[in-house]
């Protein structure tokens, strides 16, 4: 991906503790990533429908709607239904992550996020999918 | 020729009459003197054969009254007797006039020849009559009835006599067996092993009571016998046995009663009452019989039970409490010990990599040993909620069909860095075709930890792995040319916290948990087991056998396929 493709991109982060959204954001930002930010499930939901990203990075365990209900949420929206998901989960969330992938999510990325191979994570996700 | 036969005794008149007629007399007779003077005044017989002792009249009344008749004084009297048989009997009846005297019991030939005597005589005008003056016969009679009865007296004074010592003899065996039964009786009632008691149903008083209860209560018999019955009783069961006594009387029967009773000094012991109700048979006043069974023993036998059960429960509170708090503490160490530490390496990584700045060398090899810690720190925390959440029960576990390739590929993958790092070999021998249903995640992180291990414990040569598929099992073994264990060491391998000395072992950060949580895994989550074989300084081979398709395992664990539904998520 050249970086006028990256320029043009947004990527909605549902996430709710303050520090993973400063991390993963500003990884993202510094690849050139424009960062739409819900710290709940419903905004995240909300904005999904209206911001029309270009994919979602999903926390799982969010305090208001667990990940899977949103993630179901999106998926049965008329305007959003396609957006690629990338499921963020920890080492704990191990059983959520089968159920995440056969739910519609595209691929998910391991917590502690790694900043020199998340990215290329990404990437690899976002090309699968073509 | 006709002969009055007198006789009160019907069997001997009989027998007389028989004789006589037999022998070609005619016979009449009477039952005594009296019947017997009025028929010889209406018959006349030629002959009176007479016995003495009659009623109403006498033989010798008879014999008197008829020699002092002058009409009738040549009959001849034959005075026949087994009584009268002195020689004052003799000589009164020869006086009154009696013509002959026998003695019975006669044989009668001997009667026979003295009737034919007395008629001989008589034919020869040989008459018997009264031979003293009626005065004298009177005082003669009366003296031979006064010797008879005189006889008779010391007779019966003999018998009498006879008969109190029969009776004193008998009186004493008697005396002697009821005392000995009494005796017996006692001794049964005194040493029973119950505690024995008696009241009257009226006074409502201790009437009688048995040694065992004095000895088991203390007390003597004088302090019990005559005291109401509700005294002996505990406070506390007064009212249930007033109730319990009172049915007693009415129904005459309690049994199983569990009362307590107070000792002399105090102390109270625990019995069983069973009681019946008596009836004096003379007086009909109602009484009752009550068994006391000493059952201290078994009631503090119940209390420890009870003392043990409660026990028991509170340990089991406690226990149910512990395993909140444990739940507790293992979702709370998932969330909140991971979260700081996921930011902590985050951060570190984005300063590490010079995404906001460039770093002198000294900055840059301290944040890459932070971020090194925090990666350790949070595999120890990660192996720790492993293990808890197995040892608690709530490990969940996914079957999922693989390729047992596919996962060792990956596995192989995620360790490369770290071997190419290291300038190891890899020998990878596994074939193409092993399925497997089990917890893909879980085997995989098995035989990472292997392939982690093999690289962290060898410095040079090569590392291997792998797998054939052996029945309903598929078999993984991961080698090295590392530094290898003692076969001291070897059980000691899978144990938790165990990390052996050695140079390497301290350089290398472990979480000692490692093999342990591989162990605990492979054996209570995937169902299988592992192993070990090693030679000190020449390397090591770890084993890890699963079954290829896991319906349940030992702890009835039941098993789903992963992303049907949120309940295939078994908590185990």
């Amino acid at each position: 991906l050249g970086l006028l493709e990256k320029l043009m991109k947004t990527v909605l982060i549902i996430e709710d503790n303050d520090n993973n959204m400063e991390l993963i954001s500003f990884i993202l930002e510094s690849s050139g990533y424009q960062c739409i930010k819900a710290e709940t499930g419903q905004k995240g939901i909300d904005l999904a429908i209206e911001k029309l990203p270009d994919f979602i990075l999903l926390d799982v365990q969010l305090p208001d709607i667990d990940g899977l209900a949103v993630l179901k949420k999106i998926r049965a929206s008329k305007a959003d239904g396609k957006t690629p998901i990338i499921a963020m989960t920890s080492h704990a969330m191990a059983g959520d992550r089968e159920a995440l992938l056969t739910r519609g999510c595209n691929g998910y990325i391991e917590k502690p996020i790694d900043p020199g191979r998340v990215m290329e994570q990404i990437q690899e996700i976002l090309k699968e999918m073509k | 020729m006709s002969i009055l036969v007198v006789d009160d005794d019907d069997n001997s008149r009989v027998m007389l009459t028989n004789l006589l007629e037999g022998s070609g007399f005619s016979v009449i007779h009477a039952s005594d003197g009296k019947e017997a003077w009025e028929k010889v005044k209406l018959s006349r017989p030629e002959l009176i054969i007479t016995d003495i002792l009659m009623p109403r009249m006498d033989g010798y009344s008879l014999c008197q009254k008829i020699k002092g008749d002058s009409g009738l004084k040549n009959i001849p009297v034959i005075l026949y007797s087994a009584t009268y048989v002195s020689k004052e009997s003799m000589e009164l009846a020869h006086s009154m006039g009696g013509t002959s005297f026998v003695v019975k019991p006669q044989h009668p030939k001997v009667l026979l020849a003295a009737i034919q005597q007395v008629m001989k005589e008589h034919s020869e005008g040989n008459f018997s009559s009264l031979q003293k003056t009626d005065e004298d016969l009177d005082k003669m009679h009366f003296k031979v009835l006064s010797d008879k009865l005189q006889e008779r007296v010391d007779g019966l004074e003999k018998l009498n006599h006879a008969l109190q010592e029969k009776n004193d003899e008998l009186v004493e065996e008697w005396t002697q067996e009821l005392v000995e039964s009494e005796e017996k009786y006692r001794d049964l009632y005194d040493h029973s092993p119950e505690l024995l008691l008696s009241v009257d149903g009226e006074t409502e008083r201790i009437t009688e009571c048995n040694e065992t209860l004095l000895r088991v209560l203390g007390y003597t018999k004088e302090e019990v016998i005559g005291r109401v019955w509700f005294d002996l009783y505990h406070p506390n069961s007064v009212e249930p046995a007033r109730s319990a006594f009172n049915r007693l009387l009415v129904t005459g029967e309690i049994r199983g009663i569990e009362l307590q009773v107070i000792k002399k000094g105090g102390e109270k012991i625990d019995v069983m009452l069973d009681a019946s109700r008596g009836i004096n048979k003379t007086t009909g006043k109602k009484y009752t019989r009550s068994v006391w069974f000493d059952i201290t023993e078994r009631k503090k036998a119940e209390q420890a039970l009870l003392d043990a059960k409660q026990a028991l429960e509170t340990a089991n509170n406690r226990l149910q409490e512990l395993d909140r708090l444990k739940t507790l503490f293992i979702s709370s160490m998932s969330h909140e010990f991971r979260t700081p530490l996921n930011s902590i390496i985050g951060f570190t990584g984005i300063l590490a990599m010079e995404m906001v700045g460039k770093l002198e060398p000294k900055q840059k090899d301290f944040l890459g040993r932070i971020k090194q810690s925090s990666i350790h720190l949070l595999a120890l925390v990660n192996d720790i909620i492993d293990i808890s959440k197995i040892e608690a029960g709530k490990f969940e576990t996914f079957n999922s069909n693989f390729l047992l390739g596919t996962v060792i590929d990956e596995a192989v993958k995620q360790v490369e860095t770290l071997r190419n790092e290291k300038g190891l070999e890899l020998r990878v021998d596994v074939p193409d075709n092993i399925q497997v249903i089990n917890d893909r995640k879980r085997v995989s992180q098995c035989i990472l930890n292997y392939l982690g291990n093999a690289i962290k414990y060898t410095e040079k040569g090569w590392i291997s792995i792998s797998a054939r598929q052996l029945d309903g099992n598929a078999e993984v073994v991961v080698e090295d040319t590392g530094i290898g264990v003692s076969e001291d060491d070897l059980p000691k391998l899978f144990r938790q916290f165990v990390r052996l000395d050695s140079p390497l072992r301290m350089k290398e950060m472990g979480t000692g948990l490692g093999l342990y949580l591989t162990k605990k895994m492979a054996s209570e989550i995937l169902g299988g087991t592992v192993g070990a074989e090693s030679q000190l300084g020449v390397g090591s081979k770890f084993y890890l056998s699963i079954p290829t398709n896991r319906q349940s395992n030992k702890y009835g664990m039941k098993v789903g396929s992963p992303g049907e539904s949120d309940e295939n998520c078994i908590n185990h």
